[in-house]
């Protein structure tokens, strides 16, 4: 490995998963309930508290992404509900998520995630311009200052806000994309395959990123097809199989990759 | 240094035809302007010293009027004489020459111009068999301006022709720079500039009063106009978001089908005018409002009206488009339409809108144009859709989306113009000129290519 043991691989975190400030009976963070949609996703219903990762895994074809999707609006939503804190979201589109405080990091970065062509600054503005502007009118040194912190908080190499997206590496346009949902501040994160194509190294930093959310007392929803990623990052495991639940692991501790495995498969 | 000319390569482009056809046009120049008449009068004034008897002649012209006042007023302050002004023909320099050397004992000079001065009556050897005939004109000097050698190109008054003459085109251009941003394509900008003219002039002559519009009753036409473009832009969009239909075959459609309407409107508010059947000519629509005119062939400050609205809509354009949310969402719909939507840009409401601002600017134009012509034309405009394109594409806009910038289609624009004035000014037939062109559009895309590798 690089020059990092195996086990250290994922950063631990304090055994209380939510902070003290957040009251859980008043804000039980993201609900969905009977979510059905397209043809991969049949009916789903799961909860993800505030202050708790947890991971949606199952075979490929099992509706992961889709399920994740269908949350943030970027498809037609054929049944179920969606709560956060209590409160239904009529979700329509992903516009409609992110304004509910939902956001969606995509599994395929170059082709959802970013706009290649564009620079970097522009990509982090994008869901985050009326924050900058005042009068109709952008702000480009708050928009700048506002990048640049996070430049520094996330050790984003970029020389200059300037350089196109697509001209950085994977881990670089990952962060990238997390700052542009950092600054949205959103309650409920959904990371899709957060690490695949990333070098070890920044693979660290965006698990230290996901511990402190949830310190802050988000909400991560998590779907990886890493066995090792999903028991070292997760507090609990939903498990799915052809577009339904078909278990959940609450005790990761003593949960198995062959334990989650027996319930990827029928 | 690389990057400077490829960022600038259209402006570098622009400067250096400038330069070339200032070169190439460096020729004798005849100024006939008011100052000039001014020079020309002090002149006299100077040389004959005592209260001079002068005729002034010229063409009939509203330059050369402008010119002849000009002298006129100037001589008449230094205490001159004005014996005569010709505004005319040859024919009428010669009756009025004779009529003054008879009736008068001394005609000092003849004030007049360069084309002027060529005339037969005015030749030397002639003036001096005249004067055997009428002794008042023995020895009469013929004095006109100074000329001096400048570059025809490089005059105020064709620079000014230049860009007048293509604001229209500059005015849609914008439109469809924001619609070439989104990867789409708007082919019914020329037939929009039709259906607006003649939906205007109708509605400027129905509505609004006819002769006795004011401005307020000619606004409201205006708005009718623009308003119907700008509906027939909504269609666009909507069909290109909502029913998926390729932007390329849905304006093609609205381009028939406003030209027809266009037509069709036009020939029945003929026919109702003259009473008969449905059967009438695709003529112009008159606005017989003068004040409409203020628009298209009016001035402020110097400058031509459709120049200054120009100059207006490019740099609201340019803020939208830099300064805005509006402006940065048309850039990442662009740039990758699904990645947009994903971070909450409302792909089709924007991509609706640009098409909407597409149609209202080739409205504007379409007002610009019947303000000129005084009358909506339901022909106007025609391949207009191609030269706007071409001015987008020259500026360095991507066809492939998500790349342009506002002022480097103004750019574009001017360096069509630019080409074309100078082939006009160098003699090269209008069909040789769409040889040129097409090989223009052709290497602007080229270039684009090779700099993207």
């Amino acid at each position: 490995m690089v020059g990092r043991m195996l086990e250290n691989e994922f950063p631990t975190r304090a055994a209380a998963n939510v902070p003290d400030n957040v009251d859980t009976e008043a804000r039980p963070g993201l609900v969905v309930s009977g979510l059905a949609g397209g043809p991969k996703v049949k009916d789903v219903s799961f909860n993800v508290r505030r202050g708790e990762i947890v991971a949606l895994t199952g075979l490929v074809g099992a509706g992961r992404t889709e399920t994740a999707r269908l949350i943030f609006g970027a498809d037609k939503r054929e049944a179920g509900t969606i709560t956060l804190d209590g409160e239904e979201l009529d979700i329509r589109s992903p516009r409609d998520a992110i304004a509910a405080g939902i956001c969606l990091l995509t599994e395929d970065r170059k082709s959802q995630g970013l706009i290649l062509n564009q620079n970097v600054l522009e990509n982090f503005g994008l869901p985050n311009l009326s924050r900058f502007s005042v009068g109709g009118l952008i702000q480009q040194k708050r928009e700048r200052n506002a990048f640049q912190g996070y430049v520094e908080q996330l050790q984003i190499k970029v020389s200059e806000p300037g350089q196109r997206a697509g001209n950085l590496s994977g881990g670089n346009q990952q962060k990238v994309v997390l700052a542009k949902w950092l600054e949205r501040d959103a309650e409920v994160i959904i990371f899709d395959e957060p690490t695949r194509g990333i070098d070890v190294g920044a693979k660290f930093e965006i698990y230290l990123l996901m511990h402190r959310l949830v310190e802050q007392g988000k909400a991560i929803l998590m779907i990886s097809s890493e066995l090792p990623e999903v028991l070292g990052m997760a507090d609990r495991i939903v498990v799915l199989h052809e577009g339904r639940v078909k278990g959940e692991i609450n005790d990761v501790k003593s949960a198995t990759q062959e334990s989650i495995m027996s319930l990827t498969v029928k | 240094m690389k990057r400077f000319i490829a960022d600038n390569g259209s402006v570098i482009v622009l400067l250096a035809l400038c330069a070339y056809y200032s070169v190439v046009t460096l020729d004798e120049q005849h100024p006939n302007t008011p100052d000039a008449g001014q020079e020309v009068a002090v002149r006299i004034l100077g040389e004959f010293s005592e209260s001079p008897n002068v005729i002034v002649i010229s063409r009939d012209t509203i330059q050369d009027r402008a010119y002849t006042d000009s002298v006129r007023a100037t001589i008449e302050a230094g205490g001159g004489t004005v014996l005569a002004v010709v505004n005319g023909a040859p024919t009428d320099a010669r009756i009025a020459l004779e009529h003054v050397g008879g009736a008068f004992e001394k005609v000092d000079a003849i004030a007049t111009n360069y084309s002027a001065s060529g005339w037969g009556p005015l030749n030397p050897d002639r003036l001096k068999v005249a004067a055997e005939k009428f002794p008042g004109l023995v020895g009469v000097k013929v004095v006109k301006p100074q000329s001096y050698t400048w570059p025809s190109f490089l005059t105020r008054e064709n620079l000014v022709n230049v860009i007048n003459q293509n604001a229209v085109i500059a005015i849609i251009a914008i439109g469809m720079t924001l619609v070439i941003i989104t990867a789409g394509i708007d082919l019914s900008v020329g037939s929009l500039l039709a259906l607006c003219g003649v939906t205007t002039a109708v509605a400027a002559q129905q509505l609004s009063g006819g002769a006795d519009a004011g401005s307020i009753g000619l606004l409201g036409a205006c708005l009718i106009g623009t308003g119907v473009c700008t509906l027939c832009g909504v269609f666009n969009g909507v069909m290109v978001t909502w029913f998926r239909v390729p932007a390329f075959v849905v304006t093609l459609a609205m381009m028939m089908v406003a030209r027809g309407l266009a037509l069709i409107v036009a020939v029945q508010y003929q026919s109702a005018l003259l009473g008969g059947g449905t059967e009438g000519t695709p003529e112009a629509v008159k606005i017989e409002a003068s004040a409409f005119g203020w628009l298209g062939n009016g001035a402020t400050l110097g400058i031509p009206n459709p120049i200054l609205l120009m100059l207006t809509l490019y740099v609201l354009a340019h803020i939208t488009m830099t300064r805005t949310s509006i402006g940065r969402y048309i850039y990442a719909v662009g740039g990758n339409p699904e990645a947009a939507r994903l971070s909450g840009v409302p792909v089709f409401g924007v991509l609706i809108l640009v098409y909407a601002i597409c149609g209202a600017m080739a409205g504007l134009a379409g007002i610009v144009d019947a303000s000129r012509f005084e009358g909506g034309r339901p022909n106007a405009g025609e391949m207009y859709e191609l030269q706007v394109i071409a001015a987008v594409v020259v500026g360095g806009t991507s066809l492939a989306g998500g790349e342009g910038r506002i002022f480097g289609t103004l750019i574009g624009a001017m360096i069509i113009a630019v080409i074309q004035n100078g082939l006009n000014m160098a003699g090269v037939a209008s069909y040789e000129q769409k040889v040129v062109f097409g090989g223009l559009i052709l290497a602007a895309v080229l270039l684009d290519r090779f700099k993207r590798k």
